[in-house]
């Protein structure tokens, strides 16, 4: 099993909230594939930052309203 | 699963199909002294083909049916996935290459440092598709 990143996002819950967005529309709209998508909601991939950009505008949100640290 | 991940199971499929059908073929080969004989050229154009075509026509099928999603291209988690295994497999094939450099300075029959070489590369090359379907599965 592997060690899964101490980053956590909110992507599931700003997709939902944003008109039941698709996984696969957001990786479109991102630039990576929708199975990138699935792993990053479920906290097994941490985005490159320049994806977790692209998220976080997508949604019209900061950075730290999508990605926080686990404990935090 | 993505069009990549389908690419290297294929690419496992080919290499064992390849490797299944040329060791077949040297084996039904006249021998020599019970080694295994260097393989002829036929041999060589088949079981090469034979991985081909393992490899290439389910990619072609899946192309047909899914023309979409095989024209995705790679993205950043891709490319890591491509990235690691890729470097277990060099570090494999460097590795397994000592196997058949042995056996040459040891005097070995050339077929079988041949053979070695053949096992070496394929090994090599399921350590890296293999890992990238292993890294598919765990994300990263």
């Amino acid at each position: 099993m592997a060690k899964r990143p101490p980053i956590t996002n909110r992507v599931r819950e700003l997709r939902e909230a944003n008109g039941q967005m698709s996984q696969a529309a957001l990786g479109e709209a991102i630039g990576v594939t929708r199975q990138t998508v699935i792993a990053i909601e479920q906290g097994k991939y941490s985005p490159s930052l320049e994806s977790a950009f692209r998220i976080a505008r997508l949604f019209g949100v900061g950075l730290e309203d999508v990605f926080g640290w686990e404990g935090d | 699963m993505t069009f990549n991940e389908k690419t290297a199971w294929s690419a496992c499929a080919g290499i064992v199909i390849g490797l299944i059908a040329y060791f077949w073929l040297v084996a039904t080969q006249p021998s020599e002294n019970g080694h295994l004989p260097m393989p002829n050229l036929m041999t060589l154009i088949v079981s090469v083909s034979l991985s081909a075509l393992t490899v290439i026509l389910p990619l072609v099928i899946l192309s047909a049916l899914a023309p979409k999603e095989a024209s995705i291209p790679v993205d950043e988690r891709d490319e890591i996935i491509i990235g690691q295994a890729g470097f277990t497999g060099s570090f494999v094939l460097q590795v397994l290459l000592l196997v058949p450099l042995y056996l040459l300075f040891t005097g070995a029959p050339a077929a079988t440092v041949f053979h070695a070489l053949i096992l070496a590369s394929s090994a090599a090359g399921l350590v890296d598709y293999g890992g990238q379907i292993w890294r598919y599965h765990r994300a990263i």
